[in-house]
């Protein structure tokens, strides 16, 4: 077996570690469709290891300082993109007011890989097992998105496109996400996953309750995000909390069309989908 | 190579000579060196211990004889009556006339330095013998051992997802001889865990052309610790195996063995839903019951909703 097989080694690239984020945007530029980011390199060397994509330069954003900050404005909850999982599940202000957040983080990757892994990482290889995209939807989270020629802002639903695919430009990064909230969601994040790393499905739920906000996402099982609130789910607030779990969970089986492949079929994805965000519904809403 | 062969190895030379444990030295590195050692065929059948122990103990038995021989010179009696055990060479007849292994290892030397014999070097080689390939009918004597044991399992089933989670897992194996009772139980242990895999997750999937379409660990799905039996309890029978090194017999893989069929078993008895075909994958599980008993679904789903919501103020 020579060394150069796919799946055992890596394809020749050069390594670039820029120490400011100015620095990393112009090699971006530079090597404009050659480069790819590297922050936690799990999707990325995976890719590259079964020769998906070949990048000649590999930028690695994990020495940008800037981009590992967690700060809480008035505007909200601001999140660098190569904070790592277990940063996110270690903060207190992510996991007091972002708790889907925080669940989400607890689900990327094994425990070990956790250390390695980033948000920013997570969400914008654009594949349907993302963890992190569910959860800051269900927050209706802004993305900073930075190129050389400056910045734009997106709503993180509308960073996936399609299956493997994001609106990212290929001379932009990520470089900080942004919950416009001050006030604490509550909130949850199930998954299932069984035979494969990859989910099922996965499910976040997130609630502002004075504000009677209830959004929930279903992940993994398209390739983009299902969104639902409370007025898409029919929530009544004054209604029993069994009769709106019902409800919304024949909701969401209704209008789901999950996909079909080598982790788990269409019918089951939607099952799950309705079994785990009752779940979901009834331990944020403390019925147990 | 890992499965603690040579700690096993160790304790059979420290027994048979009587000697302490840390004078024995086995080059693990040595070992496995496939530049250094002849071909050995396969690495299966869970027959390290057994052929690797069987060789050494001939080995052993070589020592000996070489060491029988110059002492039968210097205590001048006849070499029948030489013994070498409990860290000495003696005379049966007279076992005052004794003196330590050690003072034979590179031959005996008299105080003057004339010398009787050489440095010691013991060889024992095994092959298995009388094996015979199965008959049509499947009758025949394939292997040179055979370990018998049982696996009994409690567990859970998510009846809405077809997840199972194996709470408990109980196991008893008749080794022969535990060499080693702590590295044997660290077997049985690993091989359940390994029989978990492949009960529940590992499948190699492949697409039309017959490439694999899951060729790494992020989509061929191994456990992982919060996937591992909260309690696996391994007991051991002990029925001397004859031909095995001290009744040693092999117990590597025996014990995974009994996993899935032990979890199978559960979930029928649990649900009385039949599955025969590994991996038991949530999904697989989920349409079985759906197939065979809706009924269950249907139950498990009127508990959520109707018993297992408390109505709690929302706003």
């Amino acid at each position: 077996m020579s060394f150069t097989t796919p799946y055992f080694t890596l394809p020749k690239f050069t390594y670039l570690k820029p120490k400011k984020l100015e620095d990393a945007l112009s090699l971006l530029r530079q090597y404009r469709g050659k480069a790819k980011i590297m922050a936690g390199g799990i999707m990325l060397i995976n890719l590259m290891k079964e020769r998906k994509i070949s990048p000649e330069y590999v930028i690695d954003i994990k020495g940008i300082e800037e981009l590992k900050k967690i700060s809480k404005t008035e505007n909200g909850i601001k999140i660098g993109s190569a904070v790592t999982a277990i940063e996110l599940q270690s903060y207190q202000i992510i996991r007091d007011n972002l708790p889907a957040l925080a669940k989400a983080a607890s689900y990327m990757g094994d425990r070990t890989l956790q250390h390695t892994v980033t948000i920013g990482g997570n969400i914008s290889v654009g594949m349907p097992s993302t963890d992190g995209l569910p959860a800051l939807m269900s927050m209706d989270s802004l993305l900073t998105i930075k190129s050389l020629d400056g910045e734009r802002t997106i709503p993180a639903s509308e960073l996936v496109i399609g299956f493997g695919r994001t609106s990212l430009k290929d001379d932009e990064m990520i470089t900080e996400i942004v919950v416009p909230y001050s006030r604490g969601f509550k909130g949850t994040y199930l998954k299932l996953i069984n035979a494969s790393e990859v989910a099922i499905a996965t499910v976040a739920v997130s609630v502002l309750l004075k504000e009677k906000k209830l959004t929930v996402v279903i992940g993994a099982i398209a390739p983009r995000p299902y969104y639902f609130d409370h007025k898409s789910l029919q929530w009544n607030w004054e209604a029993s909390l069994s009769e709106n779990i019902k409800n919304a969970s024949e909701i969401i089986g209704s209008s789901v069309k999950p996909m079909s492949d080598a982790v788990a079929g269409s019918e089951y994805r939607k099952e799950v989908s309705k079994v785990l965000a009752a779940r979901a519904l009834k331990e944020v809403f403390g019925g147990a | 190579m890992g499965q603690g062969t040579p700690t096993s190895l160790a304790i059979i030379v420290a027994e048979e000579f009587g000697i302490p444990l840390e004078k024995v030295k086995i080059n693990q590195l040595e070992m496995v060196s496939t530049d250094t050692n002849p071909y050995t065929w396969q690495t299966v059948g869970s027959r390290g211990l057994f052929s690797d122990g069987i060789a050494l103990l001939r080995a052993i038995e070589d020592a000996k004889d070489q060491i029988k021989d110059t002492a039968s010179r210097v205590f001048k009696v006849p070499i029948d009556d030489v013994e070498v055990s409990g860290g000495y060479v003696f005379s049966k007849s007279h076992p005052w006339i004794r003196k330590e292994i050690k003072e034979f290892a590179m031959g005996y030397t008299y105080p003057d330095g004339t010398t009787v014999g050489s440095p010691v070097i013991g060889r024992g080689s095994y092959a298995p013998v009388l094996n015979t390939f199965l008959d049509a009918s499947g009758h025949g004597s394939n292997t040179v051992f055979h370990t018998y044991g049982g696996t009994g399992v409690e567990l859970e089933i998510d009846l809405l997802t077809g997840k199972v989670k194996v709470l408990r897992a109980i196991q008893v194996y008749d080794v022969g001889k535990a060499i080693d009772p702590l590295l044997v139980k660290g077997q049985m242990d690993g091989g359940f865990i390994m029989g978990l895999g492949s009960a529940l997750y590992e499948e190699l999937k492949f697409d039309e052309d017959g490439r694999v379409i899951n060729p790494n660990l992020i989509n061929y799905y191994v456990p992982h610790f919060e996937d591992m039996t909260a309690s696996i309890e391994s007991y051991i029978i002990e029925t001397p195996q004859k031909d095995g090194p001290l009744g040693a017999r092999g117990v590597g893989e025996h014990v995974m063995i009994g996993v899935a069929p032990a979890i199978a078993n559960a979930i029928l008895r649990a649900t009385g839903v039949k599955i025969n075909q590994l991996p038991i994958t949530a999904e697989k599980l989920w349409k079985a019951i759906k197939e065979q008993k809706p009924e269950l679904i249907e139950k498990a789903q009127k508990l959520f909703f109707e018993e297992g919501i408390k109505e709690v103020q929302q706003v």
